[in-house]
């Protein structure tokens, strides 16, 4: 490339070879100042995440996987240690051109679902998209596609609190896809959703990353969704403990 | 028989918990804190300096006045003639006299202020003051030869002394309308008490003889003070008074000038009043923000057992805290402020009403005590809606903030009845023939009931513009949904911008309206082409008169085609007469004496006998032209056919030929024909004249002449026209500088409550901001969201300000005005009235909008979503 | 001599300006410019040749001056009462004040002391005023002869008559007396007061004035009729060194004598070489008493209840030249004034005998210089 701003360096190859390392983390530590006492919450962390790989963050609240999603995602800086997504490193970014990296790679789905009230249903889809310049006609075409996948396509105008948990989440899961990212980050996805909900979420969830090969990364306490994954970490004392299981290949 | 205990209940952990809530939210209370603050501040300055001048008035005539419990008083300009005191000695030397000469004086070694030369008997002195009581005798006694026999010896209070350096033995000079008079300082004086300092801290004494001599008052007497301990004493002096002469209470002069001055002080004080108002939205918005904020905490209390009433102390208790903090830190502000304004209220009421010098800003405790008072009761009555809220906190049910929102929304077909209401009664109060003050009660309804229609226009006009803003993307429509989502937070910030600044229009629109009427009216007024009378003492009325050699000179000065004297004094009308009928009244005014219309008959007039120039009749001596202002103040709306003036002969009644419009004085002014005047009153004096030049004279080159002819003579001013004019309006914009600053403080205050609520608005969204930002929004963008927001609100306010303010102008102008000082004003509408007024409000929310944007732009994302 | 000295009326003035204590209240610190140039006055220094009436007006050239007017009277059934009425004159410049527009320039300071005595009830009522010698406020003239301040009046209203008429809160006298010849005092109306050159005055006095008229005291009016006496003196003098005061008696004898007396106090109890007295036979021959042919021993003394002041109060008085013994006694103990100066004067009674008989009179006494030493 003739031009090297930070943004151009971190622009990723969407097309790298799926056994090609895509993520990389690099001795990551986070602590936390608690009045006089340092908590230390990740401790010396090196991982590796391939492309399309979807791996399960096991581990009890509090041991450190929203920590360790939002470091990947930029959101939040790390003590010390590195984070590369392809090759570029985040720590290296300024605070805007991580929100650009984040906005332009990374989806993101949160526990609470976290739309925004003021928006409509489609406009919060839309949103991540917008706020990256990309004009509204465009957007919303691909957003009401991805109603139509996640089957809220009859709601695009309503407002979020006139929705189910589960229907939140759909969208959300809508919203966190819609830039067509190589990586989805979801924290507890299913944490506040009853069971037969969470199911049919989750399942839309990996059908909608997998089939576009996504990578996703999902932090979550319940060992039943560990199974479809094809790979399993546990936090625990702020360390990375691969699980190894039968039957799946790796 | 055991009697069950009361339930015991403590508010000790509510207490607890809301200290911590101060802490961590300080910045939100040390705003609200501040809006308190500069609310009372400006009212307590205004009041201080209001009461400054009239305690420094009141002091000083108390000073002169000493024990006297009447004073007798001549109706003509000339004073009493000074052998009825001498036959009051003879006669009832047992009563105790004493004779005043006084008459006000610059001394430009003194600072050159107004100081009053007050002429005393010593002889006569003990009974009444004693600020010459030695303590030395022998001193005493060489002291009372150089007072007493040396020409132009003057005493001074040793403060004043001190101040401006003058030693005993030093020459002074005062200066009389321009006359220069050299005097020796021969003593000082210093009373013990700081209250009595204070009082002759403007006062020049001296003989009685030297006084005469000074003010060019031989043979007369200012008056005389008298102290009758009974209803005989009265009797037997009031016997010796001649035609002319009156006995009068020493409280009667002091009442005059308070009422004189009652108008201008309740307008003062009125505008201060507005700036206490917005606080008021801004403790509002404070404690309702509190009290939502922590619901869900209410809720949990609720459940472990708080009763209600002890949540509504808590909520009250917090804000008479915060009233409380806010007052005080307002007393001390308004101390402050009140040193800067005095001097600008000291000049206008010199300009207008009477010569009074304040050296010092007084501050009664009462007058902070009632600061301090309004300051809480108005926190607490703002606080009062979110207090029973806060009370109603059910113990299952948490509320949301949706909920709330909801119910806002519910509400507003109710709150545009409420305005309606309001709105009426406020028409009803301002169409009752009362007095100032029900007037301004309708005016306050009135701008009140408008901060109620600020939610449903607020919604309204978030709708309408969202096809405008919806080319901005995302952000143009997140920003018009955000103000009506939080509608209970955001209109009160816009109902307190939208306050200050159709205060801001409101105001303008009437000074600008002023200043026109004012031109107009001089330039019509002023149609001689030169002027001349003495410098004045003060700046917009006459005190001295011209040298009777220079009248006679100028009288016969060739190149002049006409020549028109004035001179004045005051006198009280007693009487209207309309036809059959008549009123009694009390109403001091100016009697002008004309002989000849500066104007040459291009004067307006408000009526008109037979629509005839009055000017022939007037100069017949077949009536006077009374001011607008005359009939006004009196409440009246038609013209009298006469009135009635009390005069050195006796009253007087004198049939009204027309009605003229005079802004010059709030106090009525009558004019009547020299040659009557000079008869009954006495007064051959020429206080100032206009000179028409004739049509082939250069008027420049005429004023050159003159003022060659009375070069070095600094008793002679000579002016053009023009001259004369830019003084006047210079006079009217020193006026009004004050009310300039005042509404300057309004908007600092609805500044802060913008501010204010941005600030809690910000504080409820941060875990929204916080998704925004994990979605993909950068800070610059966020920054802009935020900006557009408060640029809306602000745009709001403008909006509503604008039809406000002209309400509110119309209001001042047709309705407050005229009560106030009788002048009735021709409205005039500047369109940069309005767009300045729009850009202040938006100018004014986006300033409001930087600190809590930075705040967010900087937020960690990860808290931030963390947080619920 | 008689009574005050100049300077002792400027210290009254001084205090009288003052206020009474009763104004105290708020005092405060006033300094004045000293005049540089101390006024030049005529001195006393030898006799004059005395012209009546003129004589009787003031004398602006002497920077002191007053007319005194003491009387004994009673009612038809013998109730007694004593009046005092003086006027003090003080020049602040001598010559004519600077001229200027107004009435009330003036360098003549007035002031004036009035007293009634009521014997009866043993009530003693003295009243003060002031005023400038200007705007018809106060003065003194000979043509009529007419002596007033404010509404305070002596006046002669036919030939040889004089009206008195003074008021206070409680009292008013109106009297009308009768002129008699004046008496000149020491040598040609020349009286010395100390050795030094100027320390003297002219000094006259008319005595034996047949007086009648009214006296009110508070509500009640008496007719009354008795014996006035005048003193009438001016001068440029101070008090010598070491005098403390002195003690003044006009003594008029029911036989139509009069009797002058006074004596300078040294600090010693002492009285100076220049006290003296005049004596007039009821035929209106004037004897000049000096210092040696007269005795005067206190007998009673008195303290005043106000100022604590101890007054003589009992005298005993001889003239062996006049084969004259008497002893005085004060009507009223309390006569003290409490004005801006404390003194005492009042209505005394003369019981004696002269050349083995018996004579009674009436007058009045004047104490100073017992409150407080006069020689500052």
């Amino acid at each position: 490339m003739a031009r090297s701003s930070p943004l151009q360096r971190a622009s990723v190859d969407k097309g790298s070879d799926h056994t090609q390392p895509f993520i990389q983390l690099d001795r990551l530590s986070k602590s936390f100042q608690e009045g006089m006492v340092e908590r230390q919450v990740l401790r010396e962390i090196s991982a590796t995440f391939t492309a399309g790989e979807f791996v399960v963050l096991l581990g009890q609240s509090g041991s450190g996987k929203s920590t360790l999603l939002n470091l990947i995602s930029g959101i939040e800086q790390p003590t010390t240690g590195q984070v590369s997504i392809n090759t570029v490193g985040l720590s290296a970014l300024n605070e805007r051109d991580r929100t650009l990296f984040r906005r332009d790679h990374i989806g993101f789905i949160f526990q609470f679902f976290n739309l925004i009230p003021t928006l409509t249903v489609l406009e919060n889809i839309t949103l991540p998209q917008e706020l990256a310049g990309v004009s509204q006609i465009e957007v919303s075409k691909k957003a009401i596609a991805l109603l139509k996948r996640v089957g809220l396509e009859d709601r695009e105008d309503t407002f979020p609190d006139k929705l189910s948990g589960g229907q939140q989440q759909r969208v959300a899961i809508a919203r966190a896809l819609v830039h067509d990212p190589m990586l989805v980050l979801a924290d507890e996805p299913t944490g506040n959703l009853d069971k037969e909900t969470g199911k049919v979420v989750l399942d839309l969830l990996l059908e909608l990353t997998r089939s576009a090969q996504k990578t996703l990364i999902m932090a979550t306490h319940n060992p039943d969704i560990a199974r479809c994954a094809d790979r399993v970490l546990r936090m625990q004392d702020g360390q990375l403990v691969e699980e190894t299981r039968s039957g799946q290949p790796s | 028989m055991t009697v069950a205990p009361a339930p015991r209940s403590s508010n000790r952990p509510l207490w607890r918990m809301a200290w911590r809530r101060f802490r961590q939210r300080s910045l939100q209370y040390v705003l609200c804190l501040l809006g308190v603050a500069l609310g009372v501040a400006m009212m307590v300055s205004i009041d201080l300096a209001n009461g400054s001048a009239q305690t420094a008035f009141e002091l000083s005539t108390d000073a002169i006045a000493g024990r006297a419990t009447h004073q007798i008083e001549a109706l003509a300009p000339e004073g009493i003639d000074e052998s009825i005191y001498g036959q009051i000695r003879q006669q009832v030397g047992l009563i105790p006299t004493a004779p005043i000469v006084d008459g006000y004086v610059l001394a430009p070694e003194l600072g050159n202020q107004p100081m009053r030369l007050v002429g005393v008997d010593l002889f006569a002195e003990p009974p009444f003051r004693n600020y010459f009581a030695p303590q030395n005798q022998t001193v005493g006694l060489a002291g009372l030869q150089t007072f007493l026999t040396e020409p132009n010896a003057v005493v001074l209070p040793t403060d004043v002394a001190q101040r401006y350096q003058v030693a005993l033995g030093d020459t002074l000079t005062l200066d009389l309308s321009g006359r220069q008079v050299p005097v020796t300082l021969v003593g000082t004086v210093q009373p013990e008490s700081t209250t009595t300092r204070r009082a002759l801290s403007s006062l020049i004494f001296a003989d009685i003889a030297t006084a005469q001599d000074i003010l060019q008052m031989p043979g007369h007497l200012s008056h005389i003070d008298l102290i009758a301990e009974s209803e005989a004493d009265l009797g037997v002096v009031e016997a010796l008074l001649p035609e002319g002469v009156r006995l009068e209470t020493a409280a009667a002069q002091k009442n005059a000038v308070r009422q004189m001055t009652a108008a201008f002080r309740l307008n003062l004080t009125a505008l201060s009043l507005l700036a206490l108002v917005v606080g008021m939205f801004l403790i509002y918005n404070t404690v309702t923000f509190s009290v939502v904020q922590r619901r869900p905490l209410f809720g949990v209390l609720r459940c472990l057992g708080t009763t209600p009433s002890q949540l509504f102390t808590l909520i009250m208790g917090e804000t008479a805290i915060l009233g409380l903090l806010g007052s005080i830190a307002g007393l001390g502000l308004g101390i402050v402020l009140a040193r800067s304004i005095v001097g600008l209220i000291t000049q206008t009421i010199n300009d207008f009403y009477f010569v009074v010098s304040v050296q010092q800003v007084a501050i009664p405790p009462l007058l902070l005590v009632k600061g301090l008072l309004i300051g809480v009761v108005s926190a607490l009555l703002a606080a009062l809606v979110p207090a029973i809220e806060a009370m109603r906190t059910s113990p299952q049910n948490i509320l949301q903030r949706s909920s709330l929102e909801n119910k806002v929304q519910q509400l507003l077909p109710w709150l545009f009845l409420s305005w309606v209401i309001i709105t009426l009664v406020g028409i009803a109060l301002l169409r009752v023939q009362a007095g100032l003050i029900v007037a301004f009660s309708g005016l306050f309804a009135i701008v009140l009931g408008s901060a109620l229609l600020t939610p449903p226009v607020t919604t309204v006009l978030m709708k309408m513009v969202q096809p405008i803003t919806r080319p901005l993307g995302v952000l143009g429509r997140l920003a018009p949904r955000d103000i009506v989502r939080s509608l209970s937070r955001t209109s009160v910030a816009i109902a307190a911008l939208m306050v200050a600044v159709s205060v801001i229009v409101g105001v303008s629109i009437m000074v600008g309206s002023f200043r026109v009427t004012v031109i107009q009216w001089l330039d019509q007024t002023l149609q001689a082409d030169i002027y001349v009378s003495p410098p004045s003492t003060t700046a917009n009325r006459v005190l001295g008169q011209l040298d009777p050699t220079v009248v006679g000179e100028l009288k016969r000065w060739s190149g002049l085609e006409d020549v028109v004297t004035y001179n004045d004094t005051e006198a009280t009308v007693t009487a209207f007469t309309y036809g059959e009928d008549t009123l009694e009244i009390e109403q001091p005014i100016k009697l002008i004496s004309a002989e000849g219309d500066v104007s040459h008959g291009q004067r307006p007039y408000a009526w008109r006998q037979n629509a005839v120039d009055p000017w022939p009749a007037l100069n017949r001596g077949e009536g006077v032209i009374i001011s607008e202002a005359l009939i006004l103040k009196a409440n009246l709306t038609d013209p009298p056919t006469a009135i009635t003036i009390e005069s050195p002969q006796g009253l007087q009644v004198f049939p009204v030929l027309a009605v003229f419009y005079d802004y010059s004085s709030d106090q009525g002014v009558v004019i009547l024909d020299n040659d009557p005047f000079i008869q009954l009153w006495g007064d051959q004096g020429v206080a100032s004249m206009g000179l028409f030049t004739s049509p082939n004279k250069d008027v420049d080159g005429v004023v050159d002449d003159l003022r060659d002819r009375f070069q070095g003579r600094t008793d002679v001013v000579v002016q053009s026209t023009r001259s004369l004019r830019d003084g006047s309006l210079e006079i009217f914009d020193r006026t009004f500088a004050i009310t300039q600053a005042l509404r300057f403080l309004a908007v600092i205050v609805a500044f802060i409550g913008v501010l204010s609520a941005l600030m809690s608005l910000q504080l409820e969204r941060t875990r929204e901001i916080g998704i925004l930002r994990a979605t993909g929004m950068t800070p610059q963008q966020l920054w802009w969201m935020t900006l557009l927001e408060t640029g809306l609100m602000g745009t709001v306010a403008g909006f509503l300000a604008m039809p406000l303010g002209y309400v509110l102008a119309w209001i001042l102008i047709y309705v407050i005005n005229v009560r106030s000082f009788g002048w009735t004003l021709q409205m005039q509408l500047n369109p940069s009235y309005f767009w300045q007024a729009w850009l202040v409000a938006i100018a004014a929310a986006l300033l409001a909008g930087i600190y809590p944007a930075w705040r967010l732009s900087r937020i960690t994302v990860a808290t931030a979503i963390r947080e619920e | 001599m008689k009574r005050w000295l100049g300077w002792l009326v400027g210290i009254m003035l001084g205090l009288g300006l003052m206020g009474s204590p009763a104004w105290a209240a708020e005092q405060g610190t006033v300094e004045w410019l000293m005049p540089t140039d101390s006024p030049e006055f005529q001195k006393v220094t030898a006799p004059k040749k005395f012209t009546f009436p003129q004589d009787f007006g003031s004398h602006e050239d002497y920077q002191t001056e007053w007319w005194y007017y003491t009387g004994n009277l009673e009612t038809e059934s013998g109730r007694p009462f004593g009046y005092e009425l003086t006027l003090f004159r003080r020049g602040l410049t001598p010559g004519l004040p600077d001229q200027t527009s107004s009435a009330w320039r003036s360098n003549q300071v007035y002031f004036s002391h009035f007293t009634l005595s009521d014997i009866q009830n043993q009530d003693f009522y003295p009243v003060e005023r002031f005023n400038r010698g200007a705007a018809d406020l106060a003065g003194a003239q000979v043509s009529p002869y007419r002596l007033w301040l404010d509404d305070w009046s002596i006046e002669e209203n036919q030939p040889g008559q004089i009206q008195l008429h003074a008021q206070g809160p409680e009292t008013e006298v109106n009297l009308q007396l009768s002129l008699t010849k004046p008496i000149l005092q020491g040598d040609r109306g020349y009286s010395v007061k100390g050795p030094e050159t100027g320390n003297a005055s002219y000094y006259y006095s008319i005595v034996q004035q047949p007086t009648q008229g009214t006296v009110r005291v508070q509500e009640e009016t008496y007719v009354v009729d008795g014996k006035s006496w005048t003193d009438h003196e001016f001068s440029t003098s101070a008090l010598s060194q070491g005098t403390q005061g002195w003690d003044w008696f006009s003594l008029q004898l029911e036989d139509g004598a009069a009797l002058m007396l006074y004596g300078l106090r040294l600090q010693d109890g002492s009285t100076t070489a220049e006290s003296n007295g005049t004596y007039v036979t009821p035929e209106g021959k004037v004897l000049h008493l000096n210092r040696e042919e007269y005795q005067i021993k206190v007998l009673e003394r008195w303290t005043s209840p106000q100022s604590r002041t101890q007054y003589p109060a009992k005298w005993a008085i001889s003239v062996p030249s006049l084969d004259l013994e008497m002893q005085v006694l004060p009507m009223i103990n309390n006569q003290e004034l409490l004005l801006s100066t404390t003194y005492w004067e009042g209505a005394i009674e003369i019981a004696g005998v002269q050349s083995q008989q018996k004579i009674h009179g009436k007058g009045y006494v004047e104490l100073t210089g017992y409150d407080r030493d006069l020689n500052l």
